[in-house]
């Protein structure tokens, strides 16, 4: 093992944002023809290391080899050119301009001549892109307005990747692809590996790390903790061992809810009664006071815009959503009923990233902060720093920038909001998304807390594992409708649900 | 890095303006000048009388330029420092006394204004000031309830000169005279608006009296075609000539900076065969353009120019001098608006004079007919009998028209 | 260590802030050192007189627009509505006898454009800085058409006096009164904090319980209401309007703001007292640089050296994540 060629090294690499250290004197060596996953919770570093050797931000201190020549890239261009491209979690292709021009931006030049860009070479040269990482369902010549989330990271990959990567860097990319989308993604990491190029894979998704890489990396609170081979990985509890290696603790086995009998209140605390708008027709729901609902299917099945219109988002043509007798039209009578909602868009919808992790908790409950018109800043610090201290979100303090969190930290703010304004149904899209293992256990926790304090909870979400363990009741829908409700039964299992979905 | 980069250079840039702005004597901004030389044995201009603000309403061309030259030559000699300050683009109040206000400095002695506008309020806010109009017939002073009709008593207010006639009716007849001696007999008028320039409506009035007068006697009649043209201080549009009555005219009569305003379209519409290659421009204005410029006189577009005399400007600085030095003249009553010199450029011959020997044509005050020598006995300081009515007598001299000219 | 890392991190965090306010700073202390060796001083009463009425009229009006700006959006009527209510102050002035009634209906009209700027982007799903384009020609329009009817183009307040205007103390209480108040329900109140809120991510706002179109025309009235104290002083100081009154002041209120530290984008970063310190950053320089030996006329390309600087600085690009 020790002969093989290291391609990448980090030595004694330090990254700290303002009071928040990042990373700990991290060296690390990346050998070529392997797949190396990184495992860690939130905020951990294992996307840091990487962002700094794609260019994306300088380490504080520490340097980094790459071929046996020192690295130092100044900026994402420049190290993909220089041969490591990363994907990234968030979508990131241009709006607006066709599949090609995104393939290809920022090399316009290969296709220019006389600072004119031949389109009709761009559109093939696209084209044959595409056919080679075995997406030609995707036209080069379509505006990307066209396509779906998950093309779109497709696309974004082959824009990444060309002969010259070395090293290919997928960070938290799968939770946005079909498991279709994901065969493609795992094929390509094989691909590079075999040719003797290096892939570095990020994700939450312990199974998915198990069984696609040949070593694994587990940090922990900006250090290196362990390294797992191959053969420990075969091990029958190395999921165990590599979630209790990244908490740090023994997380127990405690994970979903433990009881299997579903269980709510009489009183109804939310009703869609006959609700149709755009291709969804005639949907009904009733959310009992202490009931979890979830709700699930493929992404595509309406599921998500039914969370929208429960929210009072979309303009219904025909029925109403009603709460304590009242028809819910706008978010904001939504909210005065007693209503939150968690946008599955994390970082554009649910958050303001530019604002502070104060400003963001207290939004909602600003019309109750009122005397008068006033306002007092001390009553909303108090509100932010005891949502703050509840969530125990990890920050310096209020005043810091939602933007510098990390995801699951980032999801306890959008949880923290409505915990604040004291919402007793809430509608949670894709609570969990691109959280990790620990932040999912006190995600699931707190779910289970509120539905013991008779709130009513609308969980949608695209992982079936979580639904199965979370909800009462269980709508899966497709294709707009519903194909089957689903009672909580320690039987249930994927495979009975898959049916209906697809 | 980049960043850095562009931070450094507009530093440097910063601090290179500092430098050049704050060394005295560049951009014309003060003594001594060339003219100073040559003149003024009777003023060394280590004196220093304080500074003279000019607001001006232009801020580049030929006229600009002889002013400068001309104020730089005067003042030089008086012992004066001046500054040019631009006062509101649309000789707005507020932005007149504004600009004034901020360059108001302990030295300042003495305003030039070539705009009207909030010159009560100036002269309320610089009780000390003096102030004196130039290139502007000041209506807002002069009409019967004016915006500023109270500056007109004020005896700080040292009366203006008007650009060209005070006097439209004066405009009309001059541009009359220029048609029929001529011979032109179909012409159109360019104006611009009446509320702006109420004297340019009561020019265009004149001209068509005169020239129904005309028409009575004449033999050949002249033809005035359709109302004046208003151009909204935007240049002649190309669609002024679609209309079938104006592609034969013999001239148009445009009593405002034509040379703008006017010559390109017009230019157009002959180049581009619209109208007949023999219609004629007069017009006011003087552009540094060599192919404008070549396409003057008889042969050309333009045959005649009417433009105020460059050293006018002569006017405000004695009244301005008189005043600080505390001197005023004796038979000076009270402030009046006066028709400026004026250069009436109707040939080939004149324009090559004017080009050649004139201080509009060369901007070199070297080039003046009212040099120091032919104007100091106009001060009181320097000539205790000088007269108002002496300088009004040398402004409309032959030696301010174009047949003063060597 | 540590303690010093912080201190840059404050410093790097708050690098808008201390250019906008160096900027003042600097522009003080330089001309209070400066200007006495030209036998000037910028501390004398007359000088300070000068300096009151170069900022108050920009002040009132930039203060009032951090409302806007801070919704990401910007309004480029603001000068022409100066002209139009000047005018309506000298004309209703004139025939009522008295400042209130004209006050009033510039009041009345700064509500309706409000309604226009604020609302109509929103609704028509445009952006925002269109309405208010349409409401700068239109209003160029009819004042233009006004003056041609009263076939002049200038017009002043005959009925009463208007010293009281020109008192620098009358502008300072006025101008520390606006601060005060439009600091209040920038900060203390839901309207400003859903201002901002709208300007850093209106989606989220939304979801929120922000209505949209309500919090945005409010931002409009705030500031509709201070150009209209604006347009009391711009009128009172020469107790005249013109048809030109106002040209241009849409660009003195956005160079404010900008010299202030105000990020375009609006956001949680917006504040009041970068209308403040950008306008009399400004104002400095006006009145500062002649009594220097700069003549006036070279004072424009400072000024723009000087808004370069601070720019760059200011707006520094954060997110470095390219390519995107």
């Amino acid at each position: 093992m020790e002969n093989r060629e290291v391609l990448f090294e980090v030595i004694h690499m330090h990254k700290a944002f303002g009071p928040t250290i990042a990373l700990k004197d991290v060296s690390l060596k990346l050998f070529r023809g392997e797949i190396r996953g990184l495992v860690g919770e939130n905020g951990s570093g294992k996307s840091t290391i990487m962002s700094i050797a794609a260019g994306m931000q300088p380490p504080s201190s520490g340097e980094m080899r790459f071929k046996g020549e020192p690295w130092s890239p100044a900026g994402m261009v420049q190290a993909q050119r220089g041969g490591i491209a990363m994907i990234l979690q968030e979508a990131n292709t241009i709006p607006g301009v066709s599949v090609a021009q995104n393939i290809f931006a920022g090399r316009e030049d290969e296709f220019s001549r006389f600072g004119m860009v031949n389109m009709k070479k761009m559109y093939q040269a696209a084209d044959r892109v595409l056919e080679k990482f075995g997406i030609a369902h995707i036209h080069s010549r379509d505006t990307i307005d066209k396509y779906n989330f998950e093309d779109r990271k497709l696309i974004e990959i082959t824009r990444c990747v060309n002969d010259d990567t070395e090293i290919l860097v997928v960070d938290e990319t799968t939770t946005a692809l079909s498991q279709q989308g994901r065969e493609i993604l795992y094929k390509l990491m094989h691909d590079m590996a075999e040719r003797g190029k290096s892939v570095v894979f990020i994700s939450h998704d312990i199974d998915e790390i198990l069984l696609h890489c040949d070593v694994v990396t587990v940090l922990r609170d900006g250090d290196i903790i362990d390294h797992l081979s191959r053969e420990a990985m075969n091990a029958p509890d190395a999921a165990k061992t590599i979630r209790y290696l990244m908490v740090g603790r023994d997380i127990g086995e405690k994970y979903y809810r433990e009881d299997f009998t579903p269980s709510c209140q009489e009183e109804v605390a939310l009703e869609l009664k006959n609700i149709s708008f755009g291709p969804i027709r005639d949907f009904s729901l009733q959310l009992h006071k202490g009931e979890i609902v979830g709700m699930g299917g493929l992404s595509g099945c309406g599921m998500h815009e039914i969370g929208r219109a429960a929210y009072g988002l979309e303009r219904l043509e025909q029925g109403g959503v009603i709460r304590n007798g009242k028809e819910i039209k706008s978010p904001l009578q939504a909210i005065q009923s007693g209503i939150g909602y968690i946008s599955k868009n994390r970082d554009t919808e649910a958050l303001i990233l530019n604002g502070s992790i104060g400003d963001n908790i207290v939004l909602p409950s600003l019309p109750s902060l009122e005397h008068g018109t006033f306002i007092s800043p001390g009553a909303e610090h108090k509100l932010a720093d005891r949502e703050i201290e509840a969530f125990r979100i990890k920050c310096g303090s209020r005043k810091q920038y939602v933007s510098t969190l990390s995801g699951g930290n980032k999801q306890k703010v959008s949880f923290a909001k409505w915990s604040a304004k004291g919402s007793d149904v809430l509608i949670m899209d894709c609570p969990t998304r691109g959280v990790d293992v620990g932040v999912k256990q006190a995600m699931y926790s707190l779910i289970e807390e509120m539905k013991a304090q008779g709130k009513a909870i609308l969980m949608i979400s695209e992982e079936l594992a979580e639904l199965i363990g979370m909800a009462d009741r269980l709508i899966i829908l497709k294709d707009f409708q519903v194909t089957k409700t689903f009672q909580r039964s320690p039987d249930l299992k994927e495979t009975d649900i898959i049916e209906y979905m697809v | 890095m980049k960043k850095t980069l562009a931070l450094i250079l507009a530093l440097a840039m910063a601090l290179s303006c500092l430098a050049a702005c704050g060394n005295p004597g560049s951009a014309g901004s003060e003594a001594p000048a060339p003219g100073t030389s040559e003149a003024g044995q009777n003023n060394p201009s280590g004196e220093d009388n304080g500074k003279i603000l000019f607001m001006a309403n232009l801020n580049a061309g030929p006229q600009y330029d002889a002013y400068l030259a001309y104020l730089d030559m005067v003042c030089g000699n008086l012992g004066y420092t001046y500054e040019v300050i631009l006062g509101d683009e649309s000789n707005d109040p507020a932005g007149n006394l504004t600009a004034v206000q901020n360059a108001m400095t302990n030295d300042v002695v003495g305003l030039i204004a070539c705009q009207d506008g909030g010159l009560s309020e100036i002269l309320a806010e610089y009780p000390d000031l003096y102030v004196a109009g130039f290139a502007s017939d000041m209506a807002s002073v002069y009409d019967e309830g004016g915006t500023n009709a109270s500056v007109k008593d004020n005896d700080h207010f040292l009366g203006t000169v008007a650009d060209q006639y005070v006097n439209g009716a004066d405009v009309g007849q001059m541009y009359f005279d220029l048609v029929v001696e001529k011979g032109y007999k179909k012409v159109a008028t360019i104006c611009f608006p009446p509320f702006a320039y109420p004297q340019l409506a009561v020019a265009d009035e004149v001209f068509r009296t005169l020239v129904e007068e005309y028409n009575q006697t004449a033999d050949e009649p002249i033809e005035v075609v359709g109302e004046a043209e208003v151009l909204m201080f935007e240049p002649l549009s190309d669609a002024y000539f679609m209309e079938a009555e104006r592609q034969d005219l013999d001239c148009i009569v445009a009593p405002l900076a034509g040379c703008t305003f006017v010559y390109p379209a017009l230019k157009s519409a002959i180049a581009s065969g619209t109208i007949s290659a023999d219609t004629k421009l007069l017009t006011s204005g003087f552009e540094n353009d060599e192919d404008l410029l070549a396409d003057f006189g008889d042969d050309g577009v333009i045959t005649a120019i009417c433009i105020m005399t460059p050293e006018s400007i002569l006017v405000p600085m004695v009244m301005l001098d008189n005043a600080i030095q505390g001197k005023p003249f004796a038979d000076y009553t009270a402030s009046e608006a006066v028709d400026s010199a004026l250069y009436i450029i109707d040939s080939r011959e004149d324009m090559d004079r004017v080009l050649s020997s004139s201080l509009l044509g060369t901007g070199d005050a070297a080039n003046t007919a009212a040099s120091w020598d032919a104007i100091q006995d106009l001060f009181t300081r320097n000539n205790e009998s000088a007269t108002y009515q002496g300088l009004k007598d040398f402004l409309y001299s032959d030696a301010l028209t174009v047949d003063g000219l060597a | 260590m540590e303690g010093k890392q912080t201190h840059l991190a404050w410093i790097k965090d708050h690098s808008a802030n201390l250019a906008a306010y160096g900027g003042v700073v600097f522009c003080v202390v330089f001309f209070t050192i400066l200007t006495p060796m030209f036998g000037e001083s910028i501390w004398s009463a007359r000088k300070l007189e000068t300096l009151m009425s170069n900022v108050i009229v920009t002040a009132l009006m930039s203060v009032g627009a951090v409302f806007v700006y801070s919704l990401g959006n910007m309004d480029i009527s603001i000068g022409r509505q100066v002209g139009l209510y000047a005018t309506i102050m000298v004309v209703l002035g004139n025939s009522t006898g008295s400042l209130v009634v004209p006050i009033l209906v510039c009041l009345l009209l700064s509500v309706v454009f409000a309604v226009i700027n604020g609302a109509t982007g929103e609704v028509l799903h445009i952006h925002p800085i269109i309405p208010s384009l349409v409401v700068m020609f239109v209003l160029t329009g009819v004042n233009s058409m006004l003056f041609v009817n009263m076939n002049t183009r200038n017009i002043s307040l005959t009925s009463m006096g208007h010293e009281i205007f020109k008192s620098p103390i009358l502008m300072l209480v006025v101008l520390v009164a606006e601060v005060l108040i439009v600091s209040y329900l920038f900060n203390f109140t839901k309207y400003g904090k859903y201002a901002k809120a709208i300007g850093a991510n209106q989606v989220s706002a939304q979801q929120s319980g922000v209505n949209l179109i309500k919090y945005k025309v409010i931002a409009y009235i705030v500031m509709g209401v201070c150009v209209v104290v604006a347009s009391v002083f711009q009128m009172g100081y020469t107790g005249a309007a013109a048809d030109a009154t106002g040209t241009g002041f849409e660009m003195n209120v956005m160079v404010a703001l900008i010299l202030g530290g105000m990020p375009l984008s609006g956001g949680m970063r917006s504040k009041v007292s970068c209308a403040v310190v950008g306008a009399f950053t400004f104002a400095l320089l006006d009145v500062g640089l002649p009594m220097i030996g700069i003549a006036a006329r070279n004072t424009y390309i400072i000024k723009a050296v000087i808004f370069l600087i601070v720019v760059l600085i200011t707006c520094r690009k954060k997110d470095g994540v390219l390519p995107r």
